[in-house]
């Protein structure tokens, strides 16, 4: 088999039939550039036959550790009104930054022991019928190190201030030497230390290291002719939305609770049982809307079980130990 | 000490799914990681993929042929006093493709934080006393195998324990130009690193479970009706010694086909006779035994080759492809 200098590696985690099909339906849209690419597939679900057939390296990983310590979580904000920002760690199922690390990194290491030039990194819920971002980032690569996607912020979607996770591309020989290497503890460290817990940062600020030409353009220009990028939510999971969280108004030393639909088309019903027997309902709360309450003094609150449309979110427990870390993590800010 | 298990495969019959399970399961009792790699074209079940930490396909299974490798078993079988045919069977080189799969393990396994590294292949025969090894702490050392064919004991890494940095060391050792240079055999190229990294051989001596070539004894007969045997040649225009020991002389063996049928179990053969369809061009024949068919087509044009006998067509095409050298020719005796 003769090798091609440029390699589509695709980041994947399929356990469902549904989410089978899009990889298949993936990489049997990216055949037709196969003549210029080689394509990879790593993944934490082991790898159809079908999918196999259609590319030239398949990496199944089974490690998939989603990080739940409160410590790992990212931060996410909103801002009900003016001048007041909500922060939770609650927003999503746990923090997938190591897992989806680990598979860029054997991605990585994988291009550089293999010899290719350039790698373009993909997630696998996505379509393809017009590759010209492929060709185009091979060329933009002879000028620059890496090449990431900006998205401007958009009402009722997740914003980012980096450059998007679905889509990426760099040169192999600019990167820095940590990036082709796993140790957990190191990353788990760094993870730690940073005050932005998001992926997209890590790959960021990776690519920019030791000098690196870093080419931002626009995430418009992948989504031309047809294209699809993240057709799965995975902070969504099983549910409708996402944040239903409770945190710390600093202001009144009291935990409130904040309801946000950001995403489910029918009207949400959310239910917060607080120690086990007091409960609090927040009902019929329709797309992009919001309804806010306080469930009490956070010394008297040892336990907080959240429901949306009567499927199970969160069960927090509060105790000495954890209660500043849950007041730094979850919190209300105020300009 | 964290130590990863890297396991070398080609699974491509129930037997051989079987025993790589039965050895996965060993390893995983002993709470040991796994990384295995096999050939994409053979399909290993999810049930066992999902049993490892990591699975490894790859679309590169470098068997190397002639003209670079070629291995014969050949026969004689004299007609009269001065006649006797000669018949080679060639074979490509499986010993780099396993010492390739070593090389893509160690590549992927030294990406991951293990401190040592042990390469097993799919079928080796795992006792108490080497389960009580895969536990120890012990590197950089090596284990000698008892020779399938004739019981003699030689060079191995089927079950080869190294720490992280001579693992490095011995991935970039494994080179094709190396491994041309040292004699092409793997026993040979691993006996090339055994010294240079001062690794010891200790005991026990170890087996493997599959001898591949018990089934594959009668190396010239293409088995394709059970009237007769069959076998054909493949040649480029090639110089041969031909004249025995005493007489030793030098011809040009042409690159045409040339057939031979034996061991008749249908005593009309010869009276019916068979038609030869090469590309399209028929002729019918009606063969002896150990007679040389030669066809005025040359082995190295020719793309489908059929045999029709008894009304029944036995396509040898795909089996003609695969072969890269075959010899058939007759070889006379003067005194």
């Amino acid at each position: 088999m003769s090798k091609k200098k440029d390699l589509i590696l695709i980041t994947a985690h399929c356990p469902t039939e549904e989410k089978r099909k899009i990889l298949l339906d993936l990489v049997s849209g990216l055949q037709p550039i196969r003549k210029d690419f080689d394509l990879m597939v790593v993944s934490h679900t082991p790898i159809t036959f079908d999918v196999q057939e259609r590319i030239d390296w398949a990496i199944f990983d089974k490690d998939n550790e989603l990080l739940t310590d409160w410590r790992h979580q990212n931060q996410p904000w909103f801002s009900p009104t003016d001048g007041k920002i909500i922060q939770s760690i609650f927003f999503g199922n746990g923090n997938t930054y190591l897992t989806l690390h680990k598979q860029l990194i054997t991605g990585y290491s994988m291009a550089k022991s293999f010899g290719y030039e350039t790698i373009q990194c993909v997630e696998y819920d996505a379509f393809f019928c017009d590759f010209t971002e492929f060709y185009e980032n091979v060329k933009s690569l002879q000028e620059y190190d890496a090449i990431l996607y900006t998205k401007k912020d958009g009402w009722g979607e997740i914003n980012l201030q980096y450059g998007i996770g679905n889509f990426h591309a760099a040169k192999i020989k600019s990167l820095p030497e940590k990036i082709f290497s796993f140790n957990r503890e190191k990353i788990l460290k760094e993870l730690e230390e940073s005050d932005s817990r998001t992926t997209e940062k890590r790959t960021q600020d990776l690519y920019s290291m030791n000098g690196n030409k870093v080419l931002f353009k626009d995430h418009e220009l992948l989504m031309k002719n047809g294209n699809i990028l993240r057709m799965i939510d995975f902070h969504k999971g099983e549910l409708e939305m996402q944040w239903a969280v409770p945190y710390y108004d600093p202001k009144s030393d009291t935990v409130d609770f904040i309801v946000w639909n950001e995403s489910a088309e029918n009207p949400a019903n959310v239910s917060v049982i607080i120690n086990e027997s007091e409960l609090h309902t927040f009902k019929q709360v329709h797309k992009f809307n919001w309804h806010h309450k306080s469930l009490g003094k956070i010394e008297e609150i040892r336990s907080i079980t959240v429901l949306i449309n009567n499927k199970f979110k969160n069960h927090i427990l509060i105790d000495e130990n954890n209660r500043a870390l849950f007041k730094e993590t979850n919190r209300a800010y105020y300009k | 000490m964290k130590r990863l298990v890297i396991i070398t495969t080609y699974c491509d019959t129930q037997e051989k799914l079987d025993i790589f399970a039965e050895n996965i399961r060993k390893i995983k009792k002993l709470g040991l990681d796994i990384l295995a790699i096999g050939p994409s074209e053979v399909e290993i079940p999810h049930t066992i993929v999902q049993e490892c930490d990591f699975f490894f396909y790859t679309k590169e299974n470098p068997i190397i042929e002639f003209p670079v490798i070629n291995y014969t078993h050949w026969f004689l079988r004299p007609i009269d006093e001065r006649k006797r045919i000669m018949i080679h069977r060639g074979y490509g080189s499986y010993d780099w493709a396993s010492l390739y799969q070593i090389k893509k393990l160690l590549q992927i396994g030294l990406t991951y934080d293990y401190d040592s590294y042990c390469n097993i292949i799919y079928d080796l025969i795992i006792t108490e006393e080497m389960e009580k090894k895969l536990l120890s702490e012990e590197v950089n050392i090596m284990h000698k195998r008892f020779s399938p064919s004739d019981g003699s004991l030689v060079d191995s890494a089927h079950f080869m324990f190294l720490d992280r940095n001579t693992a490095a060391l011995v991935e970039r050792e494994i080179d094709y130009e190396a491994f041309l240079y040292a004699n092409v055999r793997a026993e040979d190229h691993v006996k090339m690193w055994v010294d240079k990294f001062n690794l010891r051989y200790v005991e026990p001596h170890i087996r493997d479970k599959i001898y591949y070539w018990k089934d594959h004894q009668n190396h010239f007969d293409y088995e394709i009706h059970p009237d007769f045997k069959f076998f054909f040649s493949k040649n480029p225009d090639i110089e041969i010694w031909v004249g025995g020991n005493d007489n030793p002389r030098k011809e040009i063996l042409k690159s045409n086909i040339r057939m031979i049928f034996y061991d008749f179990a249908n005593p009309n053969i010869r009276q019916n006779g068979l038609i030869i369809a090469v590309d399209e061009d028929l002729c019918k024949i009606h063969p002896q035994e150990w007679e040389i068919v030669e066809l005025p087509v040359s082995s190295q044009h020719a793309k489908t080759i059929r045999i029709i006998y008894e009304h029944e067509i036995l396509d040898i095409t795909k089996v003609f492809a695969k072969t890269k050298y075959n010899l058939v020719y007759e070889d006379t005796i003067i005194t």
